[in-house]
């Protein structure tokens, strides 16, 4: 008996041992798998090694915080039923955490499942104060999209959310006053308004929305007025909240993350370094921006051939833009290429952007190679464009002087000059010398249509 | 000892032998395949950077009765048209006249000379921007070549342009869709001769995206439609009075401030005699990375007559761009060609290019003709080889990643039933 009793307590206790260690081997066998998307496939080569980490320490770990962030890797480059299932699971493993239930809330909007978005957004909201807002506002845009096909928009509850939206959340009172001028309500919408208007004078999309309603409200003079002066304010209002919450963390990741980190070294003193690392992602992936940085950091050490024949690349690969052509000018001038090819470029890049800054420079460089009366034409053309933009953001006494001057020579532009100037002094109560100018215009252009209809408005016609 | 060195060592090499739920899957983004056989072809030279076709038709350009392709190729900032040899092979053509980003071109004789001109809406920059880099372009042929003359300058970017004699005085007038970014116009250029066009203020409106010219009234005028999708998502009318004057309808809207409005098109899809508008709906250009949504598709206004349409939806499919309307299966009614620029690309089935069987009564079967190339953002249809059955062409805009599947100019030549 008493030889028999440590055999037993030895076999009960190996058993023990045997069921305590088999649970656990079946739960770490059991645990959930990552999802594996075939990112190799889709991703470049930096980033796939990111994903690769980032899953296996999800899966190492099983924390909540690193599914969590694998979840916000898949969100940021697009994977996002594989983001949905990872989030899903740092919601189980930490169900009250605000920043998984946001992110699950960013995701399924983006899976269209905007019923469930809205339902992680709100508890969000119940958490996070800081969030709250933002929250209701997505919540708001989910009510409006449906999760279904033949979904209807909900205005009841959107408006119902945006109701608890902070009078300062902008882009919240914005989509409340444009439910409102759709809803048959436009007058309580120009209340918002009119207070938004009050505090961002700056806006245009304010201006546009009550010219809507004073539509509605058969006020054509106020529209008018509201949309004229649309075109003389130069802000927007940022309504994509889920786009910029994606965009904000796209450099935490893979490729992107190294750009960054390569940009953060660019100092006079490591440019070598910097040349290096680039051209290094630029061997992994062509990114545009990583093409046009290396290019002015060649120029700035004095390689304007290797500046040239990166921007040449980079315009063949992503198409020109005004900026690219502007770099691509200067740097075939610092290179000593032929002054025609160098203006050719200068004026490519105008076709694409009105820019003072490329009159100025082509104005310094006809100096030197090019007829005097071009140098004259293009600096009422760099006028013209200064007065346009000066116009752009309600600067009407600056404008006036810049059209004044830009009507003094002949150039592509010198109707319009006409026109802007006539649009200054009538905005500024001197309707005689407005019409003056429009009726230039129309000499001009006689099909000048927009001169034609301010004479008109203005009785002269 | 072994026994716990063991398991720090194998514990986490144990798979992971558990799973997740799956996530819903998008219901827009595969579909059977289709039991019309295509043979696809790609026209252009290999692909080795991602194009940005903005837009193509099938057109006969040259007046020799064989139909050319005509392109708008908006990264290289040119018109490209396409001729089909005797023995399926392609020779392309860059028509030489500078331009800054081309989004649409309408082929047709504005000097009444008898040969084919074409208007060019010029964006001035593909991507947003509010500036004044439009332009209104018309290149005159002359001969074998091209003149160029700017209609209108001065104003945003411009995103469609169609001719029409909309004064009812017998000269081709413009509609104009100036886009903008966030502000912009709906206008008609008034034809005064001598190439000049007084402009006409029809429409505050931002994001102005086509503005297709039919008699939606049959009165026997043109009207003018427009689709808008930037502040507002919205389909308007300009029913034409006579003599130049407009009265504005606004047809319908989404309160949907995300629907991404892409596209719109006239056509008598049930051949009621009237003619209908097909909206297309699936832009998701804000996003780095996209997703096809419920809503995506295409609605069909079906004309119900004294401006009353029906909107009906007859397609979710992911991120449609761009639609097209033929009798493919040639059974006597309208079947529609819909792309996709927005779908689950991540994926290898998800379909790019599908067609949307009519059985006669306007319910339609999806059918799946392509899932690659993807990024498709412009179709038509017609027949490229003369052989009397409507083919396809499309476009691919690739701006935004996956970087696989590459296409501009592609085209399927129809050959008839086979799976069915």
């Amino acid at each position: 008996m008493s030889r028999l009793r440590p055999k037993l307590l030895l076999i009960i206790a190996l058993g023990i041992e045997a069921v305590v260690f088999g649970w656990a081997i079946y739960g770490q066998l059991s645990r959930p798998a990552p999802p594996h998307p075939p990112v190799a496939l889709l991703v470049d080569t930096e980033t796939a090694e990111d994903f690769r980490k980032l899953w296996a320490a999800a899966d190492a770990s099983g924390l909540s915080e690193d599914w969590l962030t694998l979840g916000q890797a898949f969100a940021v480059y697009g994977f996002f039923p594989e983001a949905d299932r990872c989030l899903g699971r740092a919601t189980q493993l930490a169900p009250q955490s605000a920043d998984t239930l946001f992110w699950s809330g960013l995701v399924l909007n983006r899976l269209g499942q905007t019923s469930r978005s809205t339902e992680h957004l709100t508890r969000v909201a119940g958490l996070d104060a800081k969030r709250r807002d933002e929250c209701r506002y997505i919540s708001a845009r989910n009510h409006l999209r449906g999760d279904t096909a033949d979904a209807v928009a909900d205005t009841k509850s959107a408006e119902a959310e945006l109701r608890q939206i902070g009078p300062n959340h902008l882009a919240g009172q914005y989509l409340l006053a444009y439910l409102l001028v759709h809803s048959d309500r436009p007058g309580k919408a120009i209340l918002i308004l009119d207070r938004l208007i009050a505090d961002h004078s700056d806006i245009h999309r304010l201006y546009q929305l009550r010219a809507r309603a004073a539509e509605y409200l058969d006020d054509p003079d106020k529209a008018r007025r509201d949309r004229e002066r649309a075109e003389r304010v130069p802000e927007t209002i940022p309504t994509d909240a889920v786009a910029d919450s994606l965009g904000e963390r796209s450099h935490e990741f893979g490729l992107d993350n190294r750009i960054l980190r390569a940009g953060r070294l660019a100092t006079p003193r490591n440019l070598d370094a910097v040349v290096k690392e680039l051209n290094t992602i630029l061997e992994i992936a062509y990114r545009p921006r990583v093409a046009r940085l290396l290019a002015s950091i060649e120029l700035r050490r004095g390689r304007s051939a290797s500046a040239v024949k990166l921007l040449e690349t980079l315009i063949h690969r992503d198409g020109a833009t005004a900026d690219t052509l502007i770099e691509l000018a200067l740097a075939r001038q610092a290179a000593a290429e032929d002054p025609d090819k160098v203006l050719g470029t200068f004026q490519r890049a105008l076709q694409y952007r009105l820019d003072p800054k490329t009159c100025r420079l082509m104005i310094r460089l006809v100096k030197e190679h090019g007829p005097p009366e071009e140098i004259e034409r293009l600096e009422a053309l760099g006028k013209h464009i200064e007065g346009l933009q000066a116009f752009g953001e309600n600067r009407l006494e600056e404008a006036t002087p810049l059209f004044r001057l830009a009507t003094t020579v002949a150039h592509r532009e010198q109707a319009e000059s006409f026109y802007f100037l006539g649009e200054c002094l009538r905005h500024q109560g001197r309707p005689q010398p407005a019409v003056d100018a429009y009726r230039r215009c129309l000499e001009l252009r006689p099909q000048h249509g927009r001169a034609a209809d301010a004479v008109d408005r203005l009785g002269e016609g | 000892m072994a026994v716990p060195l063991a398991t720090w060592f194998v514990w986490p090499r144990l798979p992971a032998l558990g799973s997740l739920p799956q996530s819903q899957a998008s219901p827009g983004s595969i579909y059977p395949a289709s039991t019309l056989l295509f043979q696809k072809q790609s026209p252009g030279p290999p692909i080795e950077i991602p194009p940005r076709i903005s837009h193509v038709q099938i057109v006969d350009l040259d007046g020799d009765s064989k139909p050319e392709l005509l392109a708008c190729d908006a990264l290289a900032h040119r018109l490209i048209s396409y001729r089909r040899g005797n023995d399926d092979t392609w020779t392309e053509h860059q028509i030489p006249v500078p331009m800054a980003a081309p989004a649409h071109a309408t082929v047709v004789d504005i000097e009444g000379d008898g040969d084919l001109d074409i208007l060019v809406a010029i964006l001035g920059n593909a991507f947003p921007d509010d500036s004044q880099v439009g332009r209104v372009l018309l290149l005159e042929r002359n001969g074998d070549h091209y003149d160029r003359h700017v209609l209108l300058n001065g104003t945003r970017r411009i995103a469609d342009i169609q001719a029409g004699d909309l004064d009812g005085d017998g000269d081709l007038d413009l509609a104009v869709a100036e886009f903008g970014y966030a502000r912009g116009r709906v206008l008609w250029l008034e034809n005064i001769g001598q190439r000049r066009f007084r402009d006409h203020h029809l429409l505050y409106a931002p994001g102005t995206i086509n503005v297709p010219l039919a008699d939606l009234d049959g009165d026997g005028d043109l009207d003018i439609a427009a689709n808008v999708s930037q502040d507002d998502e919205e389909i308007w009318a300009f029913e034409n009075r006579g003599q130049g004057r407009f009265q504005k309808r606004l047809l319908h809207k989404w309160l949907n401030f995300d629907m991404g409005g892409s596209g719109m098109i006239t056509s008598d899809l049930d051949n009621d005699g009237d003619v209908d508008l097909l909206v297309t709906v699936g832009d998701n250009l804000e996003y780095a990375y996209t997703y096809p949504q419920p809503y995506h598709g295409c609605f069909w206004f079906r004309n119900d007559g004294d401006w009353s349409f029906k909107v009906q939806r007859i397609s979710s499919l992911g991120g449609t761009h761009a639609a097209s309307v033929s009798d493919l299966d040639n059974d006597g009614d309208n079947d529609v060609v819909l792309v996709s620029m927005f779908n689950a690309w991540n994926r290898d089935d998800t379909a790019s290019l599908v067609w949307l069987e009519n059985d006669g009564q306007q319910q339609f079967t999806h059918q799946q003709i392509a899932s690659s190339p993807t990024h498709l953002v412009t179709v038509a249809t017609g027949d490229i080889n003369g052989d009397g059955q409507p083919d396809i062409v499309a476009g691919g805009w690739h701006v935004i990643p996956p970087f696989r599947r590459l296409g501009g100019v592609t085209t399927w030549i129809n050959r008839g039933g086979g799976r069915k």
